[in-house]
């Protein structure tokens, strides 16, 4: 009897499957580094130097790369310890921020794996808010340009940070996590809530309405601040001249005041220099008349009313000029003609007692005139005798571009020897 | 205190409860004359005889069975099953009848047996000599499972668990039999109640739960993460059923990061207990993901090193925890 053929035997094999119960520490995520935002208006940074190059070893914590922002030029760590994989930008290129710029990964990724990672980081509408941390980190960072994504992208945090966000009323979006993948952790909310806990406290109180005048100066002001490179020089003027001049006006039954004398001397002075009486046009300079404001305060504001062609004025002639714009002032009958066309103006705050103040360029004129109050100084004369002397601090702010400190030294040179013999 | 191995606490755990009360008696594969496969019944027999220290057959259904039968007739047997491999074998035993009889009888009865047993890798005695089958036991109403790490918790445990009504796993580790500690001296009374952790070092950055051998590996890993600046806090369960969870939960709110360490599979293992109990109990107290760390999914091989490669060690405890987050330590 044949025994039975026995069936082909069976192959066993074993199926080994590596735990992935327990983070693998033999696969770590790959880790976006990002234009840290380090600021509210921090729009971008401009890549300075890489400090790593792709293939290098990273730690976390050394500095990869060198930013400038308008603001300052600072580091950005490594906020993972592996390979620096690719650098997306070049030294010297700008980039937006919370923009992914570099991936570092432990170094066996596959080409496809990392350009994986960076088109999926990209097109999430933003790059979570994650670990480059610039040397002086900000966990307040104003939240990624989510926008239309927002609803999609729920904020990584664990279920710690979360309570604790809750608990402080933080808002999770704003936080910078420090956690794998961006996520929030407790240290990342204690943190915010330290920094939101020593901002300043909102401000109390009742609010009051910035008048439409107001309103206008305050763009005034800041649009010159901006845009003119103004610096000052200051000079002593001696006023003896003018006192007697203002004292014999008023005897023969003249009213004048001593800034109408000054206008007067301005504007006759500023004949020999019309460099600061001209307007800037690109490369070039217009020449134009000389029409002087003042400044005028009242309860309303400040009025700059212009006396046209003050160099052709007497001093009576300015100031029933300058009388006639104060009435109308207190009147509120101040047209918008009587304050255009200033080329050049003058501001005095001597009536207060100020010594002396540097006043803010009107916009389209090259220079003004800062004058404090007339104080009695001791003086030499010409025979060496010590004697009070009346003196008046004369301060020109002038625009850089049109002229320097050489011209303004000569404009008050003459306007002194001017103010001396009137 | 005295200075004891863990096999001389074992050794001496039974011989006071054996002089304590003559109803205790042990059976099992060469516990008699040999002195235990692993010595932990060393000078038994010759303290106590053939009555009370009985050699069995070659047949672990026969043990459980003559154990659950003495326990129901009025002694208090302890059983030993050479591995814990072996179990698999009288399973039905176990987990049908000794598990169930008192229920089953609505407590007209009560089985006091404890089944001794050993489990563990790292002797390169492969994959039918190697597991750690905590697991299996830990699910089973009507049993007690208890594994010491220490020659201390050894003897105080393995007291408690004789003088225990119900039947409790005792699971020893074939690697810790040689390991010295600090044991309390001439104290018949010493006792470590069943179902309560032990915390073995305190710390306040991350848990590291364990049992049995791991947790020694816990604390050699929480040196080295000391070196760090990470404060690891390690637990020790000792026992797994009934869990002592509460002991756990306060380290999380603590620590709000929880690690547990265990030589047994990956799936479905005593971690993945403890992590389900962190969801649900400590789901806001958790700054990052729990995680397990086990032997991996696989039969223990018996080459050497692939076996180190296979079960959780000190340098594999470090570098999960390394990983699992960016710790601000300081430079």
């Amino acid at each position: 009897m044949t025994r039975p053929a026995l069936p082909p035997r069976e192959r066993t094999v074993f199926h080994v499957h590596i735990c992935t119960c327990e983070r693998d520490v033999d696969h770590m995520p790959l880790s976006p580094v990002i234009m840290p935002k380090t600021g509210a208006e921090m729009e971008e940074g401009r890549i300075l130097s890489w400090k790593k190059q792709p293939g290098e070893r990273v730690a976390t914590g050394e500095i990869l790369i060198e930013i400038e922002t308008d603001k300052a030029t600072m580091d950005v760590e490594s906020p993972a310890t592996g390979v620096l994989l690719r650098s997306l930008f070049p030294a010297g290129e700008s980039v937006p921020a919370s923009h992914l710029i570099a991936v570092i990964g432990e170094g066996a990724e596959s080409v496809e794996e990392i350009d994986g990672f960076i088109k999926s980081t990209s097109s999430s509408g933003s790059v979570p808010a994650a670990h480059a941390a610039p040397a002086a980190p900000g966990p307040l960072a104003t939240a990624p340009q989510a926008g239309s994504k927002g609803s999609e992208l729920r904020v990584k945090a664990s279920p710690l940070a979360r309570r604790l966000a809750q608990e402080k009323g933080i808002d999770l979006a704003k936080v910078q996590g420090s956690g794998p993948d961006g996520r929030i952790e407790k240290e990342d909310v204690l943190r915010a809530a330290t920094m939101k806990v020593t901002a300043p406290a909102p401000a109390r109180g009742e609010v009051i309405a910035l008048s439409s005048m107001r309103r206008a100066i305050s763009r005034t002001v800041q649009r010159s601040k901006q845009e003119i490179p103004e610096f000052s020089v200051t000079m002593q003027m001696e006023m003896a001249a003018a006192l007697r001049k203002k004292n014999a006006l008023k005897a023969a039954g003249t009213l004048v005041s001593l800034n109408d004398l000054i206008l007067f001397a301005t504007a006759r002075t500023l004949t020999s220099h019309p460099d600061l009486n001209s307007l800037l046009e690109g490369d070039s300079l217009r020449r134009r008349e000389i029409n002087i404001g003042f400044a005028l305060g009242t309860d309303e504001g400040l009025y700059l009313p212009v006396v046209r062609q003050a160099d052709k004025l007497s001093i009576e002639e300015i100031a029933t000029i300058t009388g006639q714009f104060r009435a109308k002032a207190n009147k509120k009958q101040i047209t918008e003609e009587d304050l255009s066309g200033g080329t050049f103006t003058v501001s005095n705050l001597g009536m207060f007692g100020v010594e002396s103040f540097t006043a803010i360029i009107v916009p389209s004129q090259a220079a003004i005139l800062s004058v404090g109050a007339v104080v009695d100084q001791p003086r030499r004369d010409d025979n060496g005798a010590l004697a009070w002397q009346p003196v008046m601090a004369a301060t020109l702010t002038l625009d850089h571009r049109i002229a320097d400190g050489l011209a303004a030294a000569r404009f008050l040179r003459d306007l002194k020897a001017l103010l001396a013999v009137l | 205190m005295a200075e004891k191995t863990y096999r001389e606490a074992i050794i001496e755990a039974m011989a006071e409860e054996m002089r304590r009360d003559e109803r205790v008696v042990l059976i099992g594969e060469d516990v008699g004359k040999f002195g235990g496969a692993m010595g932990a019944s060393k000078g038994l027999f010759e303290e106590f005889g053939p009555g009370r220290v009985i050699d069995t057959p070659i047949s672990e259904a026969a043990i459980i069975g003559s154990g659950l039968g003495m326990a129901l007739t009025g002694q208090r047997p302890i059983a030993e099953l050479m591995f814990i491999d072996f179990s698999a074998v009288c399973m039905d035993q176990i987990l049908n009848q000794v598990a169930k009889v008192r229920y089953m009888l609505g407590g007209q009865t009560h089985v006091p047996l404890v089944i001794r047993t050993q489990a563990g890798a790292g002797k390169g005695y492969a994959a039918q000599h190697s597991q750690s089958l905590e697991a299996w036991f830990t699910h089973v109403p009507g049993l007690k499972v208890v594994m010491p790490a220490t020659p201390r918790d050894a003897k105080g445990l393995l007291k408690s668990a004789i003088r225990d009504n119900n039947p409790v796993m005792f699971i020893e580790h074939k690697l810790l039999y040689n390991n010295k500690g600090d044991v309390p001296g001439a104290d018949p009374e010493f006792l470590i109640p069943l179902g309560k952790a032990e915390i073995k070092r305190e710390g306040r950055d991350i848990t590291l739960v364990s049992h049995s051998r791991q947790m020694l590996n816990c604390l050699d890993a929480a040196g080295e993460l000391a070196k760090m600046g990470i404060e690891a806090e390690v637990i020790d369960m000792r026992t797994l059923r009934p869990m002592d969870f509460d002991t756990v939960q306060a380290s999380v709110e603590k620590t709000n990061r929880l690690v547990y360490v265990e030589e047994g599979y990956p799936q479905c293992g005593i971690a993945a207990e403890v992590v389900a109990r962190a969801a649900e109990h400590c789901f806001e107290s958790l700054d990052m993901p729990p995680i397990r760390i086990s032997a991996r999914d696989t039969p223990i091989p018996f080459a050497r090193v692939l076996e180190q490669e296979t079960i959780p060690s000190v340098r594999r405890i470090v570098d999960t925890v390394l990983a699992a987050r960016h710790w601000a330590v300081p430079a």
